[in-house]
């Protein structure tokens, strides 16, 4: 008998399909890139597929991480993301896309590259199959205003309304898939306060409707109260932090919870502020910078959000050098033990709200009839233990658009 | 508890990456007491200058990473689990820390219980 390239049956596997139900044991067949059948399978259906027995193993979506950076280079300062030559950082783009898809991301948001087009480019060769890497929505460099850039080698600088239209139609024109605003500041400068608010409201609004008349979103680096708010007055689609987010701004995200997404990017505060002693940070330093502020207060608001809610996803900033690539399924973890999501919320962050960040919601996220087959298998219950998702050995099966991209060979 | 074992180590020699975990592994695999620990092995703890780095992890405690490890260091690393898994915060204070891993301690990563209590997600 002849066994199809194009037909996978995963059989009797625990089936957590991100529609908030319950994980079951059943059969799911893909056929070329897509889910065909969950649940049960008739045997004319599966006829000639590869089999993978999975013995009850989680049979589950691929994760979204919401804060991607691909370009980010597990720098050990900031001004680092900016210095490496253009082919080595190429190298290490390329490098990093698979990393993601190694840890089980199928899907990715990118918030900011650190040169023009090393995102743009690195998504093409994605989705041409050059390269392997999740899916992947480009960005352009953080766009800042004079005095206002977190780290200036990977800034595109605009000041007042027609400076922003500018900078978007340039952005626009190189192939990005979104925009984003550097619109506050960031304790680990030294200088530019997280509470600093750099943008004006007349920028903001120039920078989305100019974005959003050429289909593109919009997101930002928002940490102070006053960005929030100016993030939802505008129409900002992602806001990345929302550290500060005052009562008033939280009543504005509630009345946008249809439409807006927060990304706090939680371990980037929690690793700078207790982990990056060995690469000159140490907790004493960060805590008078503020970073134990900020955590504390930030903590608090993405429980209030949470108990509103407001789509709240997990994606961590991940590339520097004590918040490194490959790790990124701790913001599950930080989402369980920080925010009191319970595992099954942290995973439908990940994963259905993932496919609605990427705006693919009917596609992307769930393990259900029809949706693209981006999968994984994994040996053991992240319902049970989040933790299990960051062990790369227990991703026994990672499946990207019906193709395997990892498969563990099976023991006797 | 959760043991969780860099498996890159040493990031920063490429040629060497990953011998760390797999000499630890090793060693782990006929080291008594080792059921009572669930091992992960994590693609980085970010502790890699001094490579050779574990971190431990529990539910609501404490996380506490410690680098400049060998394989040899093997039953006091398990020694170290148990203490932590003992203990209610996994604050170092409230364990004792084996003596050879007192100073190799290279970060606490201190938690916060959430504030409401949820029921079990199944």
């Amino acid at each position: 008998m002849s066994i199809s390239r194009n037909k996978t049956l995963f059989r009797d596997v625990s089936i957590l399909d991100s529609t908030g139900a319950e994980p079951y044991r059943g059969d799911v067949l893909v056929d070329h890139d897509r889910i065909v059948s969950v649940g049960t399978t008739s045997p004319g259906a599966a006829k000639d597929a590869r089999v993978i027995e999975g013995r009850g193993r989680t049979l589950m979506s691929g994760l979204c991480d919401a804060h991607t950076h691909l370009t980010w280079n597990n720098s050990a300062d900031m001004d680092g993301l900016g210095t490496l030559p253009v082919e080595e950082h190429l190298l290490f783009t390329v490098e990093s896309a698979k990393t993601f898809l190694d840890s089980g991301y199928t899907m990715g948001v990118g918030a900011a590259s650190a040169k023009m087009r090393l995102d743009v480019v690195v998504r093409d060769a994605i989705d041409a199959g050059r390269i392997p890497g999740p899916r992947y929505l480009a960005n352009g460099p953080e766009i800042a205003v004079t005095g206002g850039a977190l780290v200036k080698g990977i800034t595109v600088f605009a000041d007042g309304p027609e400076g922003m239209r500018k900078a978007v139609r340039e952005l626009i024109e190189i192939g990005v898939d979104q925009i984003k605003l550097s619109m506050t500041g960031e304790e680990i400068t030294g200088t530019q306060r997280a509470e600093d608010t750099y943008f004006s409201d007349e920028e903001v609004a120039a920078a989305v409707a100019e974005a959003h008349r050429r289909g593109k979103r919009v997101c930002a680096h928002a940490r102070s109260a006053e960005s929030v708010k100016m993030c939802v007055r505008h129409g900002v689609d992602i806001i990345y932090h929302a550290s500060f987010t005052d009562p008033e701004g939280m009543d504005m995200l509630e009345q946008a919870k249809d439409w807006v997404f927060v990304a706090p990017a939680v371990n980037w505060l929690i690793a700078t502020l207790y982990e990056a002693a060995d690469f000159g940070y140490p907790p004493e330093a960060a805590e008078a910078a503020g970073y134990k502020r900020e955590l504390e207060i930030a903590t608090e608001a993405m429980i209030e959000m949470h108990k509103r809610g407001i789509k709240v996803l997990p994606g961590g900033d991940y590339g520097f050098a004590w918040t490194p690539h490959g790790t990124y399924a701790r913001d599950l973890q930080h989402f369980v033990e920080r925010f009191g999501f319970t595992p099954m919320e942290a995973i439908l962050a990940a994963t259905a709200l993932g496919g609605e960040i990427m705006q693919r919601p009917g596609e992307l996220g769930k393990v259900q009839p029809g949706y693209l087959a981006d999968l994984l298998l994994v040996d053991g219950d992240p319902l049970a233990d989040i933790t299990v998702l960051q062990d790369h050995d227990k991703l026994n099966y990672i499946m990207k658009d019906g193709r395997f991209h990892k498969e563990t060979p099976e023991a006797n | 508890m959760t043991l969780l074992v860099c498996r890159t180590c040493p990031r920063y020699a490429p040629q060497h990456s990953g011998e760390f975990a797999q000499s630890l592994t090793a060693a782990l695999t006929t080291a008594p007491a080792v059921d009572k620990i669930d091992v992960r092995k994590v693609h980085c703890l970010g502790g890699c200058p001094n490579h050779g780095v574990v971190a431990i992890d529990g539910p609501g405690k404490a996380r506490i990473r410690f680098a400049g490890l060998t394989a040899h260091d093997v039953q006091a690393i398990i020694e170290a689990a148990l203490g932590h898994d003992a203990c209610l915060t996994g604050a170092p204070e409230d364990w004792h820390v084996p003596e050879s891993l007192a100073d190799r301690i290279s970060s606490i990563t201190l938690k916060r219980a959430p504030r409401h209590a949820h029921s079990p997600s199944r």
